[in-house]
């Protein structure tokens, strides 16, 4: 079969085995120890680029919460087709929980992910779930107004563990 | 603005390095401009930026791209699909091409269709440089045999323990 062949038009039993190919390896040549160059010291500068962008992190999380409320408010406003805001909030809340603990916001990571998966769950809330939806959105506020890193100590355990509950409740 | 530079580099390894084509596909540029710098800082600079799976395809007709780093959800085409039109598509710029899955979707299904779409590495958000860092030491070091059927193109999945997330960041949520 040619590269430019689709492969789905195998035949059943035509399965092609091509060895290992060391594409980039070749590239790079007998002479990059690309071992060293991943590794120790130079993942540690690297991880510090991340840490570098941690405020502007917090600058984008700040206007990702916003538009959070925004679309709470819209939602409840119009509680009898609230999808189109439902999905959004699911959105933004999968880029929170994506990246919050890149940058050492563990416990936000956590809390955004059960609101993701909450908005995906109930695309059509009722006023009580609605309520569930406000106290993640206040709790990543908290969150980030507070500076609360790393998994948030007993204070996280406490915040997400009422969280979690109440998602049981209500789901 | 900051420049991140390797250091300790020789003139023929930053030379080396610098022929290593990287595609980086993700609708949040923020995001995909700290994993330039990130791979800039370990000395590869060649490195192309699209925001979504049209126009990486795009740009990997252009030129040769060596490696791929796409998050999954994006639109119009989002990074599953991408995978799969490289993989298996007649007109793919690149059947073989080295692809990173760098995603938020963590759940053992999404694991499973990104291995299943052809993918080489996948990389969990919240990242690490070290997570990142050690997935693209394995393509390049370990690369696995390629698989093509009728049912599925790309990496050989026997080695699949390998595939799935690890990394602390994992661990820890």
């Amino acid at each position: 079969m040619t590269e430019n062949q689709n492969p789905l038009e195998n035949s059943d039993n035509d399965v092609q085995i091509i060895p290992p190919d060391y594409a980039i390896k070749k590239i790079l040549g007998d002479n990059v120890d690309i071992k060293a160059i991943l590794s120790g010291e130079n993942i540690a500068e690297a991880q510090e680029v991340i840490n570098d962008h941690k405020n502007d992190f917090r600058e984008w999380v700040v206007k990702d919460i916003e538009s959070l409320n925004d679309c709470y408010n819209r939602a409840i406003s119009n509680i009898a087709d609230p999808s189109a805001d439902m999905e959004e909030m699911a959105k933004l809340a999968s880029t929170i929980k994506a990246h919050g603990g890149t940058f050492g916001y563990n416990l936000a990571t956590l809390v955004a992910k059960s609101l993701d998966k909450f908005c995906n769950k109930v695309p059509n809330p009722t006023v009580e779930q609605m309520t569930v939806i406000r106290k993640h959105i206040d709790t990543l506020s908290v969150i980030f107004a507070k500076n609360i890193e790393g998994d948030g100590g007993e204070i996280g355990k406490e915040l997400l563990g009422g969280l979690l509950t109440l998602v049981e409740k209500y789901s | 603005m900051k420049q991140y530079t390797p250091k300790n580099l020789s003139k023929e390894v930053a030379e080396r390095l610098a022929l290593v084509n990287i595609l980086i596909v993700d609708d949040d540029i923020k995001i995909a401009s700290i994993v330039r710098k990130v791979l800039e800082s370990l000395g590869f600079v060649s490195i192309k930026l699209a925001r979504d799976g049209t126009k990486a395809l795009q740009i990997m007709r252009e030129g040769r791209i060596d490696m791929v780093i796409t998050d999954w959800r994006m639109s119009p085409m989002d990074g599953i699909n991408l995978v799969k039109y490289l993989r298996t598509s007649a007109n793919s710029p690149n059947r073989f091409v080295a692809i990173i899955m760098l995603t938020g979707n963590v759940e053992r299904e999404h694991v499973e269709a990104a291995r299943d779409a052809g993918i080489t590495e996948f990389v969990i958000k919240p990242f690490s440089a070290k997570t990142l860092c050690d997935r693209i030491m394995a393509l390049i070091e370990s690369p696995r045999g390629f698989i093509i059927s009728k049912t599925f193109v790309g990496p050989d999945r026997r080695r699949r323990g390998h595939l799935l997330p690890e990394g602390n960041d994992r661990r820890n949520r």
